[in-house]
Order: structure tokens, then C-alpha cells, then sequence
């Protein structure tokens, strides 16, 4: 009994002194919500995290993604109120990431209609490790994903990266799930072909394997 | 094509899956982990949220008040919108060229004679402020801007010395605003020319095109500027003097039938610029700036006598901080910077204190300069060795740490995947555990190397023999400083992997260590060369 009295005592200790990852999603919600002012600021890190990752993943490791990330605290700081299920809130931070990255994606394809920017000027890109095959190969294809559409980008964050149900997908880009698969094959349809049109990068992911 | 289908999602050829799926396996597997990010301000989110309900309840009682009809309703509609558009995402901004970043604030470095030469004494330095909305603000040698503000539709800027040509895009709505000492210039989408001259106090705006006004100090409440118009104000005698173009003065008084008469055509601008607020004008015919286009034909200047110039229309007051310690004598102004090895940091020396600034040999300094013994104890960045102070390069002060960087790929490659070469490792031993939540944790580093070669700057603390991270600082290029910052938090998250204590978080209430490591990313990866870091602290 003493034991057990310990063991609970000790859980309560951890859980008061290590806010951040024994909060679950409702209390993170109630926090952000401004209800725990206490928890508050452990709760916008812990979100900050996921939507950091997300807009990471969209545009490659070359882009630091600070001002984007603050541009999506103040979207989520207007949505939270209206946000019901708290079971929501990764999906609701994951598409509220995606649209932020999408926009400023549509934004740079604009100006890039106008000031061009040679491939060989690409900054590299830091990956873990020094297997520089993968550093080339990380590299080509941020390079590819830079050309492609914003939403196919997005679709593939959240389908490959995030590793999203397509229900899912189709609840953070607010569209039908019919919609969003018609429009995720097509889209993965162009991201596989600009893949294969480099024939360096297609052929490494075979080694890897990918292709057959 | 054959089609399959996984569940509840359809999928194309599966070969094209397969692909696209390994695709993702690369960046999954080769990503670095994002750590912290900084967090917004709270307390003004809520603050404008609050605002915000109020107005929407003010409108839906004014609505209701009024009865259901059509002008009630667009009452609520404009006042609801209004309110949403004040929290849109702010504008952000990357800094290009070889300019000295602190926070907000962006110092090029001054022109040598190098430069002189090569240049033929025109803009040698190359550092522009790109903003997202395609403003760009190019920086002079020399120039100091800071950016106190940002928001949808524009931004503050300060110009605390130096030249700026600023182009700024027009949009509905726009909102800029530049500052320089107690002027500031308001800007709707235009290209111009602004110089503080800290020394003389005189501001100097050169507009090319659009429309800017000019207030504060003796400009009064705003002084309008045309394109080719060149405004010179002075503090110290209370003065602002603008040139009018021969097209601008030409048609300030095309109702006058002056034409393109010199004296005329000045009074007449002087009498519509002196409507703006000032006192009165005389003419000035002696232009003193340098470099005043020989075209212009017409010089008006605007006199304020006895005018108080931090008074003028409360741009120029004491500051918050004045206000609050009038106690206090105001800093001394630095030098400016000699060159951008020695004293880099120019003003943001007297600003950042430094616990380890390197002006005399240093006590618990270590770098990995013993590679065998090393790997024996699982050393993993082997590129640093040799540290001893230097006097050659510093970012504040005269000294900075030296260290002898030698980048390879030769050796038995680590379990990390990783030559022993490809990276190294700077340890400072603090000398008594030092608290970091809520603190930034900053050091400047200077990399010695070949033009193309690109750097990764990563910073530690130890925590209980916990190796708490920032995140990666990319393309770290050779020939400048660079300042490593992080904000630690009460917990904080661990993203990197062995040999470190990987996931999880951690405090930072109890560190003994600080680590630099620099990984070699870009261009060529087999290079010595030299790496100095200099002023390091936190605050």
C-alpha cells in the first residue's frame, strides 16, 4: 500500500514538473485556450513543434521556417475558440500549417515568374548524417517539390510525411474524401513523374528501394 | 496503367507509389529534427483578442439598435472585418549579403578601401532587406537599420546611421514607416533614398519616385515630397530644406505661370511646403549635400526658429527607457566598427554583455585537439583543434578564440554515419552551473575558408550531462560574422540522437557546459582553414 501511495505521488511530481509531454490533447487545448495560464506557454511549445515539423516537411530543410511558424500561432490563436473536439486539435494545427505553407508556396512561385533563379544556386540543405549521396538526393528533391504545385506539396506532407488517413488528409485541406482522393492520385501522379524525369534521384530511390 | 487500391485510398501504379513512398522514407530519415521555436507574445494575442469581441459586441448592438435594416448590417459587417484584418500574418524578412544580424537589427559593414577601389567609390556594399511583400531596403556600407515592427500591410523600420535606398511596393493599404532620429517618413509604395547622418543630426531623403512625407522635428507634421525632390533636415539648427526637381518645381507652379524659373518657381514650393506645418521659408540656394543631382534647379528651405526639436510632435520625446530612469545618463555611443574583422559588432556590443570575450587567455577551454585519445573516448567532431586567443579578428572588443578547423573525410567513419572530420566541437566550461530557462544563449563565429564552402552552426548546453540543442543555423559562409543564438526554455526538448541522450526533454537550471559544433554542409568538404568565436553570453 505504501508503495503504491509512493508510486502515485511520484507520477504527480512528474507530471507537474514535466508539463509539456504528459499533457494530453485536452488540456493542451484548455491551455492554449487561455483557461491554464500556467500551462499555457508549454502548450504553444508543444504545438509550436508540430507546426515547425509540418512547415519543415513542406519546404525542406533550406528555409527557416520561424516567421511561418509565428504566422500559424496567430491563425490557431483565432480558430482555437471554434475548435469542439480536442481530439482535433493535430489535425487542426497540421492543416492550419499546411495553409500557411501553401500560401507563402503560391507566393514565391509568383515571384520566381519573375526573377529566376538558376538550379546550381540552391543552398544546400543540412541533413542528419554524411552520406552525401543522401544529401544530393534530399537536395534534388526539394528541388523538384520547389517546381511542383503547393497543393500536391501539401498532400504529400500530410499523406507521406505525416503519415495521414486519407480521411484525415481530406479534414485538413477541407475538402470531401472523394475530392481529396481524386485530387491526391492526380497529384501524386505529377509529383512521380517530375521524380522520374531525374533520372540520378529516380535511380538512388530504386537502390533504396523504391523502385522494383 | 493498373490501379490498387490500400484501404480506403486509391493509388496509382504501384511502382509510382513505391517511389513517391521512398521519397518520403529519404526526408523521414534524413531530417533534422526542428526543436524550440519562440513563442508569440501572449499576452498581446489575448490583448487583441479582447479588443476584438468588444468592437463585435459594440457592432452587434449598434445593429440592433438601429433595426433590422440594410445600414445596420453593413455597419456590423465593416466593423467585424476591420477587426479581423488587424491580426493577419506579419511580413518577414531575410537579410542578404554580408551584413552583422542581431535580433531585429542589421548593421552592413563599412566600406573598405578595398571595396573603394574596386567599386569606384559607388554602392559598394551588397546587403538588401528583402521583405515578403517584395520591399527591399538596400543598405550603404556602413548603414545600421533596425526593424522594431512588423505587420501585414508594412513595417517600422529605424535607420540609426548611414544610407538606405528603400523600395517599397505599393499595395491598398500600405503602411511604412522609416525613422531616423526624431523624423520619420511615411511611405505608401515608393523608391527613395534616406541618409542619417548620426554625427551631424541631418537627415537627408532623396525621392525617386511616388510620394513620401517627411515629419517630426522641424519638419512639423509633414513636409510632402514629389519625385527628384531632395529634403535635407537638420536638428541642430532646425532647418529642413527641400530641392525641388525643374519637373516637380515646374509643376508646383504651373497654375502661376512660373515656369521653369528658378526663384520663382522655389517660392512657390516654398509657400506649398510651408502649408505642411513649418513656420515659415526663405530661400537657400547652397545645397549640402554631396550628392545633389546637378539637374535641380530650385532650393527652398524651411525654417522653425526656437522650435524644440524632441518636442515637435512627440516622435522625438525622451524614450520608454528615459522616461522610466531619467536617473540615468544616456550610453555612451560606440565606435563604429573599424572593419569587419576587428569590433564587427559595432552597437551591439554595448547592448549583448559577454561572459567570455577573449580579450586574455581563458581558463576551462577545450576543443577536441587530441584525436587519438578521443576516439578512444567516442569523440565525434575531430575538425576543431589548436584554440588560443586571437587578435586579428574580434566581434566586440580586440581578442577572439582561435581555433585551427581542418574538414575531411578520411578516417573510420562513427556510428552517426559521419567522418570524425566532417565536424567539430567546441566545449566552454562555465565556471559555476548556470540557470539558461528563459535565457538566449548567443556566441559569434567568424570561419576562415574557401568562398565556397558552407558551415552548420549548432549550439548545446549540458544540462546533468544532458546535451540540450537549438536548432541547426545553416549556410554559414566564410568571410563574415555570425551570431549562434537560442532561447532555452523551462523544458526543452532533445531532437538530436547518439551520443547524446536522445527524446525526451529536459531543464536547463543546472548547466556546466556550453557547445558549439560546426558541421561542414556545403561546397567543399575538404578544407583547413581558421574559426574564430568570440563574445560568448547569454541574457
Amino acid at each position: 500500500m505504501k508503495e503504491g501511495t509512493s508510486s502515485i505521488m511520484v507520477s504527480e511530481i512528474t507530471r507537474r514538473d514535466s508539463r509539456g509531454p504528459v499533457m494530453n490533447d485536452a488540456e493542451v487545448v484548455r491551455a492554449l485556450r487561455g483557461g491554464d495560464r500556467e500551462r499555457e506557454s508549454a502548450a504553444w511549445a508543444r504545438v509550436g513543434i508540430l507546426a515547425r515539423r509540418t512547415v519543415s516537411r513542406f519546404f525542406g530543410p533550406a528555409l527557416d521556417p520561424a516567421d511561418l511558424v509565428q504566422e500559424v500561432f496567430v491563425r490557431l490563436f483565432r480558430r482555437l475558440p471554434s475548435l469542439r473536439d480536442p481530439s482535433e486539435l493535430k489535425a487542426l494545427v497540421i492543416g492550419t500549417s499546411l495553409g500557411v505553407a501553401r500560401n507563402q508556396a503560391r507566393r514565391a512561385r509568383l515571384r520566381r515568374l519573375v526573377a529566376f533563379r538558376a538550379p546550381a544556386d540552391l543552398p544546400d540543405v543540412a541533413v542528419r548524417g554524411a552520406d552525401l549521396e543522401a544529401r544530393e538526393a534530399v537536395r534534388r528533391l526539394y528541388s523538384i517539390m520547389e517546381g511542383a504545385r503547393a497543393e500536391d506539396r501539401s498532400f504529400f506532407v500530410a499523406r507521406y510525411l505525416e503519415k495521414m488517413e486519407v480521411a484525415e488528409v481530406a479534414v485538413v485541406h477541407g475538402l470531401s474524401l472523394a475530392t481529396t482522393k481524386r485530387r491526391l492520385s492526380r497529384a501524386m501522379d505529377r509529383i512521380g513523374r517530375r521524380i522520374a524525369r531525374d533520372q540520378a534521384l529516380a535511380a538512388y530511390l530504386s537502390e533504396t528501394g523504391g523502385l522494383p | 496503367m493498373t490501379r490498387e487500391r490500400s484501404g480506403d485510398d486509391e493509388v496509382s501504379d504501384p511502382a509510382r507509389e513505391r517511389m513517391i513512398q521512398a521519397a518520403a522514407d529519404l526526408i523521414l530519415e534524413r531530417e533534422i529534427l526542428t526543436g524550440p521555436v519562440p513563442l508569440p507574445d501572449l499576452a498581446a494575442l489575448h490583448g487583441s483578442r479582447r479588443p476584438r469581441r468588444a468592437r463585435r459586441m459594440l457592432a452587434l448592438g449598434v445593429g440592433s439598435f438601429a433595426g433590422a435594416g440594410a445600414i445596420s448590417a453593413a455597419v456590423v459587417a465593416l466593423l467585424v472585418v476591420r477587426g479581423g484584418d488587424r491580426d493577419a500574418g506579419a511580413l518577414s524578412y531575410v537579410v542578404d549579403g554580408a551584413a552583422t544580424v542581431a535580433g531585429d537589427a542589421i548593421e552592413a559593414p563599412p566600406r573598405s578601401s578595398h571595396d573603394r577601389r574596386a567599386a569606384g567609390d559607388v554602392h559598394a556594399s551588397d546587403v538588401n532587406v528583402r521583405f515578403s511583400d517584395g520591399s527591399v531596403v538596400r543598405l550603404d556600407p556602413g548603414a545600421r537599420l533596425e526593424i522594431p515592427r512588423r505587420h501585414a500591410r508594412g513595417a517600422e523600420l529605424r535607420l540609426g546611421g548611414g544610407r538606405a535606398l528603400f523600395a517599397i511596393e505599393h499595395r491598398a493599404g500600405t503602411r511604412w514607416q522609416v525613422d531616423a532620429g526624431p523624423f520619420a517618413v511615411d511611405v505608401t509604395g515608393t523608391r527613395f533614398a534616406a541618409e542619417w547622418r548620426e554625427q551631424g543630426q541631418q537627415l537627408e531623403v532623396r525621392l525617386e519616385s511616388g510620394a513620401v512625407v517627411v515629419r517630426g522635428g522641424a519638419a512639423g507634421p509633414g513636409v510632402t515630397l514629389r519625385p527628384g525632390d531632395v529634403l535635407v533636415a537638420s536638428v541642430r539648427d532646425q532647418r529642413v530644406t527641400v530641392q525641388r526637381s525643374g519637373q516637380s518645381a515646374a509643376r508646383a507652379n504651373e497654375g502661376a505661370g512660373g515656369g521653369e524659373d528658378g526663384s520663382d518657381a522655389a517660392r512657390e514650393s516654398s509657400a506649398e511646403t510651408a502649408a505642411g506645418g513649418a513656420r515659415g521659408g526663405q530661400l537657400d540656394a547652397a545645397d549640402r549635400s554631396p550628392r545633389a543631382p546637378a539637374r535641380a534647379s530650385a532650393s527652398v528651405a524651411l525654417a522653425t526658429p526656437g522650435r524644440d526639436p524632441k518636442r515637435a510632435n512627440g516622435l522625438a520625446g525622451p524614450s520608454w527607457f528615459e522616461r522610466r530612469h531619467p536617473e540615468l545618463e544616456p550610453p555612451p555611443v560606440p565606435p563604429s566598427a573599424p572593419s569587419i574583422l576587428m569590433g564587427a559588432g559595432g552597437t551591439f556590443c554595448l547592448r549583448d554583455g559577454a561572459a567570455f570575450s577573449f580579450e586574455r587567455p581563458d581558463d576551462g577551454l577545450s576543443s577536441a585537439d587530441s584525436p587519438a585519445l578521443l576516439q578512444q573516448r567516442g569523440a565525434y567532431h575531430l575538425a576543431l583543434s589548436r584554440p588560443s586567443v586571437d587578435r586579428s579578428h574580434s566581434w566586440c572588443g580586440s581578442g577572439s578564440l582561435r581555433m585551427a578547423v581542418d574538414f575531411h573525410d578520411r578516417g573510420k567513419p562513427t556510428f552517426l554515419g559521419r567522418f570524425p572530420n566532417q565536424s567539430g566541437l567546441l566545449i566552454v566550461r562555465l565556471p559555476r552551473p548556470q540557470d539558461f530557462t528563459d535565457k538566449t544563449v548567443r556566441m559569434h563565429v567568424f570561419i576562415d575558408g574557401p568562398t565556397g564552402a558552407r558551415l552548420a552552426g549548432q549550439l548545446f548546453v549540458v544540462h546533468h550531462g544532458k546535451w540540450i540543442n537549438g536548432p541547426v543555423m545553416d549556410h554559414l559562409a566564410p568571410g563574415r560574422w555570425w551570431t549562434i543564438s537560442h532561447q532555452f526554455r523551462a523544458e526543452n526538448p532533445i531532437t538530436v540522437g547518439p551520443p547524446y541522450p536522445p527524446g525526451g526533454t529536459s531543464l536547463v537550471t543546472d548547466c556546466d557546459r556550453i557547445a558549439l559544433i560546426l558541421y561542414a554542409t556545403g561546397g567543399p568538404r575538404t578544407w583547413s582553414g581558421t574559426v574564430y568565436v568570440d563574445d560568448i553570453g547569454w541574457r
